[in-house]
């Protein structure tokens, strides 16, 4: 094996450490204004514990309304660390390498906010201490609710394993941190010094885990499909939600690491690490599942539609020139069949600001996709109730539903900054190592090793 | 054009006053209901006459309910002939409202050219048995998990964290790999 030169190893490893405890351009504005959003849905919720739920417009129509929208879509995000860490791995793909540690923070945030959305949709929250005293090992609420603490914790301990060799290379080389945090990285770091043994017991381990964690992630997504495929409604009484949701849930992902991987690159100025090719590749992989997720809305709301039975017909009618139709075609055009057809085009693929307009397109149409497969089918049940009051046959969110629906979301995208402020952002060992092994152009990186100060490769 | 218009309003004022006078023109109606059944069938014989003349009225649409626990559930519909009578019928499985036997039957004329809406509702004490509660299974969402999946719940999620606990005893092993901790304590 070649080893990089060790000046040229200092120098990526000095450079990629520039990320920790660093404040990125405008990095205080955002910082300030989603922890203000995070404070006005905090209060937003202390007013709906102490009034109940009949602040919210959720009745006996709509008893799912924006949090369990907001649910599915958070869980969908949180299947990129799955698809990054594992399906990429499986499939030998080794421009992953630099994309690894972001994907993971993404899955981490998104699956902590998902666990907090159905407590959110609770108007008694301190009714889940019940789930554990009476669950019904029947029920897939009770399934949710422990694939998605299975999933989170695998997630920790799959943020936490590469991180390891980076937390003792923190250890040995920043010397002016404070004590404590100099402490918690020792600690953290397990005596790590890269020897041999240890790093094979690391690479078992995260092979362990990463075939663990894709049955696991995957049976999340699967798991909160049921939870509406399992209840006969109109539009969810359907054998498809279970891949529909795992599609859309990898697509959603790709879209927001995309999104993701542009505002650090730009921000902590890491354009040779996160380069055109990684936004290529990902853009390659949107385009695949964008396209394979428009089939599947085709068989999901086409098939149905050719049939038009009297249950489906006011459901699909409310969607395709009813009140739902402008969010429903926006989804469709807006969300899926122009990016199709933007990432179809090499020349796009290979402008970032192109791919980053087409994941914004994908991830708007994915967040209103979550709302459409909630709140119209809730709408118009099977059996209608009779003489239902004012107001229940409607759902119209309120300020306080809002209010802390964009509180999880700031919340959402605050989580990942602030897991970047005590740890780099890219996985330092692996990207040298796998440099060292295969060059700089297969892992996706650009002029980190500078061939004029190091002449030649020492073994 | 001013012409044209007044002949509008005059046109409008006609048809205005037609529609008051039609409004005017219903009547008051009584509906006397009789149940009974066959084999089959409940039966329901529906009588509706007008209260003042105490004449049967003819063409009166009648929407049948049965109450159920939480709304009223649509059995039968029907329009009186000459004689004012509905005969209709509907499942004899369609059983009482409660448990004690009443079975609350409901006629509701609405929206009709003849009767001002009217709603007639009846206590009928059923002499049909009410039928016993036996749930019917509801495959695995039932009252008790079947053992199948208990095993397969346990395993699957069992095997998981097992693997989890695997994964960290790795990492405590790395801890004590460390070379220079074991030459520290030697």
């Amino acid at each position: 094996m070649e080893k990089l030169n060790p000046e040229i190893r200092n120098q990526i490893e000095d450079e990629l450490l520039g990320t920790v405890g660093r404040r990125y351009r405008q990095e205080t504005f955002w910082v300030i204004f989603l922890g203000l959003v995070c404070v006005g849905g905090t209060v937003a919720w202390i007013i709906q514990l102490r009034k109940g739920l009949g602040v919210t417009a959720m009745r006996d129509y709509v008893s799912w309304g924006l949090y369990i929208s907001l649910l599915f879509f958070f869980v969908g995000v949180s299947l990129i660390g799955a698809l990054v860490s594992c399906v990429l791995r499986m499939s030998g793909a080794k421009w992953r390498y630099p994309l690894i540690r972001i994907a993971e923070a993404v899955t981490l945030s998104a699956i902590f906010f998902a666990g907090f959305m159905p407590v959110l949709d609770m108007g008694r929250p301190e009714r889940l201490y019940f789930l554990i005293t009476h669950g019904r090992i029947q029920s897939p609420i009770l399934w949710d609710v422990v694939a998605i603490a299975t999933y989170f914790i695998g997630s920790v301990i799959y943020f936490y394993l590469p991180l390891i060799p980076d937390l003792a290379i923190m250890r040995d080389k920043i010397t002016d941190a404070p004590k404590w945090r100099k402490k918690l990285w020792r600690w953290m770091a397990v005596g790590w010094e890269d020897n041999l043994l240890q790093r094979r017991l690391l690479k078992k381990a995260m092979l362990i885990l990463c075939i663990v964690i894709l049955p696991v992630a995957i049976s999340v997504h699967t798991i909160s499909a049921w939870l509406i495929a399992f209840t006969l409604r109109p539009g969810w009484n359907s054998t498809i939600m279970g891949p529909y949701f795992v599609f859309g849930a990898l697509m959603a992902g790709t879209a927001i690491m995309i999104l993701i991987i542009a505002k650090l690159r730009h921000g902590y100025r890491l354009e040779n690490y996160l380069t055109p090719k990684h936004f290529n590749n990902l853009a390659k992989i949107l385009l695949a599942l964008t396209a394979f997720y428009l089939y599947l809305n085709i068989n999901k709301y086409g098939v149905p539609a050719f049939k038009m039975a009297k249950e489906e017909k006011a459901v699909l009618e409310d969607l395709f020139y009813g009140k739902n139709a402008f969010l429903f075609w926006f989804t469709q055009v807006v969300g899926l069949v122009i990016p199709i057809v933007l990432l179809s085009f090499k020349k796009i693929r290979q402008s970032v600001k192109w791919v980053v307009a087409a994941s914004v397109m994908v991830l708007l149409g994915a967040l209103i996709n979550r709302y459409l497969i909630v709140v119209p089918n809730m709408l118009h049940p099977f059996v209608p109730i009779q003489h239902a009051q004012h107001g229940y046959a409607t759902y119209n969110p309120t300020l306080i539903e809002w209010t802390i629906t964009a509180s999880s979301l700031a919340g959402f995208v605050l989580l990942i900054i602030l897991l970047f402020k005590p740890f780099p952002v890219i996985t330092m060992w692996e990207v040298i190592e796998e440099v060292e092994k295969r060059g700089e152009e297969e892992i996706g990186v650009e002029n980190i090793v500078n061939p004029q100060n190091i002449p030649v490769h020492v073994s | 054009m001013l012409v044209n218009k007044r002949y509008s309003i005059t046109i409008l004022s006609f048809l205005l006053t037609m529609t008051v006078a039609a409004q005017d023109e219903k009547i008051n109606g009584n509906i006397a209901l009789q149940m009974g059944s066959n084999d089959s069938m409940h039966v329901i014989a529906a009588t509706v006459t007008n209260i003042n003349t105490q004449q049967p009225v003819k063409g009166v649409a009648l929407i049948f309910y049965v109450q159920r626990t939480f709304g009223l559930m649509k059995v039968a519909e029907g329009t009186t002939d000459t004689t004012g009578i509905i005969n209709t019928e509907f499942p004899l499985a369609i059983q009482g409202s409660d448990s004690t036997g009443n079975f609350t039957l409901i006629a509701k004329a609405e929206d009709n050219d003849v009767m001002k809406d009217t709603a007639f509702r009846v206590v009928i004490k059923s002499t049909l048995a009410f039928p016993p509660d036996k749930p019917v299974p509801r495959s695995i969402a039932g009252a008790h998990a079947p053992w199948w999946l208990v095993i397969t719940f346990i395993a699957a999620v069992g095997a998981v964290w097992l693997l989890f606990v695997y994964v960290l005893y790795l990492v405590y092993r790395i801890k004590k790999a460390s070379i220079m901790k074991t030459i520290s304590k030697q």
